[in-house]
């Protein structure tokens, strides 16, 4: 799922400025999940902005409400009159949520109220790691479904580098050398001979260099219809 | 000062259960809720208060090897502490939250408990915003308060 945290409130605040109606938007799906921007983060957004607006002698107005989705435009659009009602929107779904509610409502200022992070898991309560990094050529197959781009710090499709300690990654005691997960895993699947094949350089031509990517199914799409 | 008091009904006094329902403790005006469970509360309970301005909350919980919903008084704690974080956050540090973990349902525990929270927030003061409005000096904030007479209890 897509991780998010919360942005710091002063910097929500700062977004505010003059507006005298804010509608939070949560999102139920993966910022939920992340504990980020669903409908329980979205009630205590709206708590702590309500009592800093106390603080500050402001008469603003906070509405909240949870959609199923922000990336998808059938839920945004249950949300069409409090989005209108509202001098702007602070949005807790992630980066693509805010952006389909910034499409769906073209003359609305529609603000992120959460940084989106990586995509990644909840590893146990409270804690969220990073497991893919969406380069868009998977070889998990090759390394034991332990991503060398995600989790190895120098994303190194051939390694181990020689920088780890027993099984610590060279860049902080705390992360766990990708590598040393890779080997340890093929080691428990029998397949250690996979690391004789040498990952040839990444086409990146997937990755996001070429400019925002697309995803095209044609057997999904009805090019009658359009 | 208005103080809430969200409390397991496991922790709360004989005399205290419904209908009556103390209205003043120490000098303080105290809202009880009972709850079936520590559990019940939400992070957004405990700040839903603050919008109206009262002063802190205290949280009366089982001891967490003791809570018979086994993982509430746990949660409530972990709540307590996010709902703090957010008060922080706000310019209003120093804890306006307070948890009491415990397996006892005396008065007295809880008459301390306003006590240490009421002494607590009368030197922290109104948030750093506020006073800074109001052009208040942090000298100002420490001179002591008017405190009423602690241990009394008004219905």
């Amino acid at each position: 799922m897509i991780i998010a945290e919360r942005k710091p409130l002063e910097e929500i605040l700062s977004m505010i400025g003059q507006a005298r109606s804010v509608l939070i938007a949560g999102c139920a799906t993966c910022v939920a999940d992340c504990m980020a921007g669903g409908e329980r983060e979205v009630g205590i957004l709206a708590s702590a902005l309500r009592i800093a607006q106390r603080q500050r002698n402001g008469d603003v107005e906070f509405v909240e409400a949870t959609v199923e989705r922000q990336c998808e435009r059938e839920f945004i659009d249950r949300i069409r009159e409090l989005v209108e009602k509202a001098d702007i929107v602070i949005s807790t779904a992630c980066g693509i949520g805010v952006q389909a509610m910034a499409e769906r409502y073209g003359t609305k200022p529609i603000y992120p109220g959460v940084n989106t992070r990586f995509l990644g898991l909840r590893e146990e309560e409270g804690l969220w790691t990073e497991r893919c990094g969406a380069c868009g050529d998977c070889t998990l197959h090759l390394t034991g479904g332990v991503c060398p781009v995600a989790r190895c710090s120098k994303s190194l499709l051939n390694g181990p580098c020689g920088g780890s300690t027993k099984g610590k990654c060279e860049v902080s005691d705390e992360i766990d050398c990708g590598w040393q997960l890779i080997v340890d895993r093929l080691k428990a699947l029998g397949q250690l001979d996979l690391l004789e094949v040498n990952i040839p350089p990444k086409n990146w031509a997937s990755g996001r260099h070429g400019g925002p990517r697309k995803v095209i199914k044609k057997e999904l799409r009805d090019e009658k219809r359009k | 000062m208005e103080l809430y008091i969200f409390a397991c009904q496991h922790r709360v006094p004989d005399e205290w259960r419904p209908p009556f329902s103390p209205e003043e403790i120490s000098g303080h005006r105290v809202r009880l809720i009972q709850l079936p469970c520590s559990a019940k509360l939400s992070t957004v309970q405990l700040l839903r208060p603050f919008e109206k301005g009262i002063g802190g909350i205290i949280v009366l919980a089982c001891s967490e090897s003791g809570c018979r919903s086994l993982e509430g008084s746990r949660r409530a704690r972990l709540r307590v502490l996010e709902a703090n974080n957010v008060l922080d956050e706000l310019g209003m540090s120093g804890a306006r939250v307070l948890i009491k973990q415990a397996d006892e349902r005396d008065k007295m525990p809880i008459i301390e408990a306003v006590n240490e929270l009421s002494d607590r927030i009368e030197k922290l003061g109104p948030s750093e915003e506020v006073r800074r409005e109001k052009g208040e000096g942090s000298e100002q904030m420490e001179k002591p308060g008017l405190n009423p007479a602690k241990g009394s209890i008004k219905k």
